[in-house]
């Protein structure tokens, strides 16, 4: 079987519409994070406590809001988790309180079991920001090494600049749909970058060798053969990575969901931008550069 | 060389081998029924679930904290004055040493130095030289003796929860993590972890142990439900494993522990229901380690707390021991002492315990003994005891275990006491480290904690393999589909990969968390990716007009170039998220590492193998592809 044999698609061409994609879903993304304050930090990184409680039958949250509130469980937030039967509670550090579970029996009567008890110190939340942002900032700065490295600056700043989409694309759809950053969204964005990398370098691996095979080619060509010739390729990979992880997605359970969500957005995103992102970035500064010439 | 399909097939059947080798012992632990586990001895037991893949926390369930011990805190309190610059100064070091993620001691140090406060003058004893860097390593010292202490008033209480495999370590300079596996009740760790400790010296009462024995005994005869109890209790707990001392004996493991051959004879126990399982042991009174939990359990009984005279109580020893028999056997066991109640000496009239080499001039010069002194309060009680009880025994008791019971050789007038009769170092420096304990030094607190519940664990493994298994299925599928014969050819490259990395995981020992088993799906779609650009370039080739085995050749050439550059940018991500990321992170970064390395060697090499070998008898014409 073949899907995109011998395909000629104008992808140069056609990089303005994606432009204003790629614009529009980062400009949409920015004013989300502009009104909410910023990205939507977990207790990894805020400090607070989770608690998963999973009641015999299904509960009614408002009804459990009301009863924690009156309780003395400050700023609580409670959702369902998964199934109607169970919560998750979030509220403030507990620390040093070991009565978490008594006090939570004292004040619900219904049976529950507690499935997960999370805690940050709002001490160690600082310091899992730091490591998080610095995790992202070392891989960046090291990926973009090897790739001066390996290919030449014009590559590096494509593919930063894809990675840069990337990444603020997929932390705005986080923003818009209310999903919490937490230290597994950090790995998953992690992850995002090496796939996004990934894509965009065995494309830029074809416009490589053919700027030797095809020298008489102006770069718009070029570029469009490597993009149609890899294009097969691409697509089969990212749709073998997509049903892993949509898999992951469905039946991974509810603690993972929001990671494997991450991931998803990430390979569609990263797809896209190996195409429509990193290699026009590149033709652009490679051309200024000639021009100056 | 690899160009010799002989060498290239040997190599493969060595990496399968290997795979097999390490995978086996997880394969064994994990079918295996939990009676074959319970009668496995328990030093094979251990072997066997050290060589193969561990579930982390959040699988099987159980809890990590994290905690930290005040440092703050106990600077303040070490400080022989208290003015307020000097407090102020403490305060805003912590202040500034959260803020900036900074080491509270430089913070201090750079303070002190710049609001000219001269330390020495309010830590005295501390240090010999004057000047402030020498006081800051003094405190720093003084820090590592308090989370020491901590350490190991922590180890001392996690023996309560008769968890299988604890994990107690230090984390940092200021940090302990405590690892809980299959915990049920949380609140009560948390409590335990959290507790102030409570340390007292109280006389052993030797005289006083032949009739309350007497009396438990006749008690027990007497009641009449202690045929079956007794015998239930045989049944449950012979199964209970003692950990504790594995981790202390480890070095001893070549010997056979044969305290279950001696177990104490039913004529014996007919007669003398409780004290029949006493006996004699080198350092006093104890119970065979097989036998521990009976006795444990009877004197928890009703009837036999109530016949123990009042102003005492049994307390076991802090750990159990080891004794040789001959040179290839020993017996394992655990000392118990009756006590008086009301101890002579608590935690706070202890000050200043030191682990040190013994002077010379000293019958004891030499050796490792350990100095305490005591507060004047202390001083006076401590020698009207000493005084009254020489050639008798005082337990040293930490939260009701004793660490040791030395005896008194004379009056101790003054507070300052030397304790001798250590084997090494950390003999005595353990037992400095729960002296310790009784000055409260630094509090700690948990400021991290992540608990699992069972359930939640062992449905997150469900869900992990179903995903798994829908995934893999589907790309299995999805490969013949596409790319037919030599689809086929990548799927067992794949599912070689899998195998290959689980062998890894078992081979580094590592343990499985659920974003693990996330890595290990996402390895599954990424791994076939280095197939795809293979194929996807033969195939070109094959278009171009190429025969088949050039544009084989050609195809396994171009496409390893970009397959290891795009690989290593993948790489890198997933190496520092292993390196910079904690515990389940590091998990999901470790499976995606070990996946994307093998599928180098899995996708390309033994794909490539395949087809030479096909290629063996007459040169490919066809390809299905």
């Amino acid at each position: 079987m073949r899907l995109f044999n011998k395909t000629n698609i104008d992808f140069v061409g056609k990089s303005t519409i994606a432009k204003f994609l790629s614009m529009a879903l980062i400009i949409a993304g920015l004013i989300s994070l502009a009104i909410k304050g910023g990205p939507e930090l977990s207790i990894d990184f805020t400090g607070g406590t989770i608690v998963q409680l999973q009641f015999e039958k299904s509960v009614d949250v408002s009804d459990l809001r009301n009863l924690l509130g009156q309780n003395g469980f400050k700023s609580s937030e409670i959702i369902t988790f998964g199934s109607p039967n169970e919560v998750l509670i979030k509220t403030q550090f507990s620390g040093a309180n070991s009565e978490l579970e008594s006090n939570l029996r004292n004040v619900i009567k219904s049976k529950f079991q507690v499935r997960r008890v999370e805690s940050v110190g709002p001490k160690i939340g600082k310091e899992l920001q730091s490591d998080a942002l610095s995790a992202m900032l070392l891989s960046l700065l090291l990926i973009l090494i090897y790739i001066s490295f390996r290919f030449d600056r014009f590559y590096a700043y494509g593919s930063v600049v894809a990675l840069i989409h990337d990444v603020l694309i997929t932390m705005g759809i986080f923003s818009l749909l209310n999903i919490e950053i937490d230290l597994t969204i950090v790995a998953a964005f992690l992850t995002i970058v090496g796939y996004s990398l990934n894509d965009t370098i065995v494309v830029f691996d074809r416009i490589r060798e053919n700027v030797v095979k095809h020298a008489r080619e102006s770069l718009d060509m070029i570029v469009n053969i490597s993009l149609n010739s890899t294009l097969g390729r691409t697509i089969v990979t990212s749709l073998t990575t997509f049903v892993v992880i949509f898999s992951l997605f469905l039946f991974g359970g509810e603690v993972i969901k929001n990671f494997a969500f991450a991931l998803i957005v990430g390979v569609i995103v990263g797809t896209y931008s190996s195409i429509y992102v990193a290699s026009p970035v590149m033709m652009y500064f490679e051309k200024k550069a000639l021009a100056k010439q | 060389m690899f160009r010799d399909l002989k060498v290239r097939g040997f190599l493969i059947f060595l990496v399968v081998l290997a795979a097999a080798y390490k995978i086996y012992p997880t394969y064994q632990y994990y079918t295996m029924s939990e009676e074959t586990k319970a009668q496995m001895a328990h030093g094979d037991m251990k072997k066997l679930r050290s060589e193969s893949i561990n579930l982390g926390l959040d699988l099987q369930g159980g809890m990590y904290v994290l905690l930290e011990a005040e440092i703050p805190i106990l600077v303040r309190k070490l400080a022989s004055k208290k003015p307020d610059e000097l407090m102020k100064a403490i305060t805003d070091a912590e202040k500034r040493s959260i803020n900036l993620q900074t080491d509270f001691f430089d913070e201090f140090e750079t303070l002190a130095n710049k609001r000219e406060l001269r330390l020495i003058r309010y830590y005295t004893n501390l240090s010999t030289s004057r000047d402030n860097g020498s006081v800051i390593s003094a405190l720093k010292l003084q820090r590592d003796d308090a989370v020491s202490s901590a350490l190991e008033i922590i180890r001392n209480r996690v023996d309560e929860f008769g968890v299988a495999e604890p994990n107690i370590q230090r984390y940092g300079k200021n940090r302990i993590i405590v690892e809980l596996a299959g915990i049920d009740d949380a609140d009560r760790a948390r409590k335990l972890i959290q507790r102030t400790a409570s340390l007292e010296f109280t006389l052993v009462m030797n005289d006083k142990l032949q009739s309350t024995l007497d009396k438990i005994d006749a008690t027990l005869l007497a009641a009449d439900d202690l045929k079956i109890p007794v015998e239930d209790i045989v049944a449950e707990d012979d199964n209970e494993p003692t950990d504790a001392v594995d981790d202390i004996f480890a070095e001893v493991d070549n010997t056979t522990d044969v305290s279950g051959a001696i177990s104490t004879p039913a004529d014996i126990l007919k007669e003398s229901p409780f004290s029949g399982y006493l006996r004699g042991l080198p350092g006093g009174v104890g119970v065979l380690s097989n036998e521990y939990n009976k006795v444990k359990l009877l004197l928890e009984r009703e009837d036999v707390r109530s016949v123990i005279p009042r102003d005492g109580r049994f307390l076991w020893a802090s750990r159990f021991e080891k004794a040789p028999i001959d040179e290839s056997s020993f017996i394992e066991y655990r000392l118990l002492y009756f006590v008086r109640n009301n101890p002579e000496i608590s935690g706070g009239m202890v000050k200043n315990p030191q682990a040190t080499i013994a002077s010379a001039g000293t019958d004891v010069s030499g050796q490792w003994v350990v100095n305490l002194e005591m507060t004047p309060e202390g001083a006076r009680k401590w020698s009207r005891f000493t005084g009254a009880n020489i050639d008798k025994q005082v337990a040293i008791v930490l939260d009701d275990k004793i660490f040791m019971a030395p005896f008194i050789r004379g009056k101790i007038p003054g507070g300052r006491t030397q304790i001798s009769g250590f084997a090494d170092a950390n003999e005595a420096k353990d037992i400095s480290n729960v002296l310790r304990a009784g000055e409260l030094p630094a509090p700690v607190y948990i400021i991290e904690e992540r608990t699992v519940g069972p359930s939640l664990g062992s449905d997150s493994i469900k869900s992990g393999r179903q995903a798994m298994l829908v995934g893999f299925i589907i790309v299995l599928i999805f490969m013949v589909l596409y790319y037919q014969g030599s689809g086929l050819i990548a799927n067992i490259a794949l599912i070689l990969n899998l195998v290959i990395v689980i062998a890894i995981l078992a081979g580094m020992n590592a343990t499985l968390t659920l974003p693990g088993i996330a890595g290990l799906i996402l390895t599954i779609g990424m791994a076939v990716d280095a197939n795809v650009i293979i194929f996807e370039r033969i195939r070109e080739e094959l278009d171009v007009g190429k025969t088949v085995r050039a544009a084989i050749d050609a195809g396994y050439q171009r496409a390893f170039i970009t397959i290891l550059d795009a690989n290593i940018t993948t790489l890198i991500a997933a190496f520092v998220l292993a390196w910079i990321g904690s515990g389940p992170i590091k998990g999901f970064a470790i499976t995606l590492s070990a996946g994307i390395i093998c599928s180098m060697f899995t996708a390309v090499f033994v794909t490539r193998t395949v087809y030479m070998i096909m290629a063996v008898n007459k040169p490919l014409e066809k390809l299905s592809i």
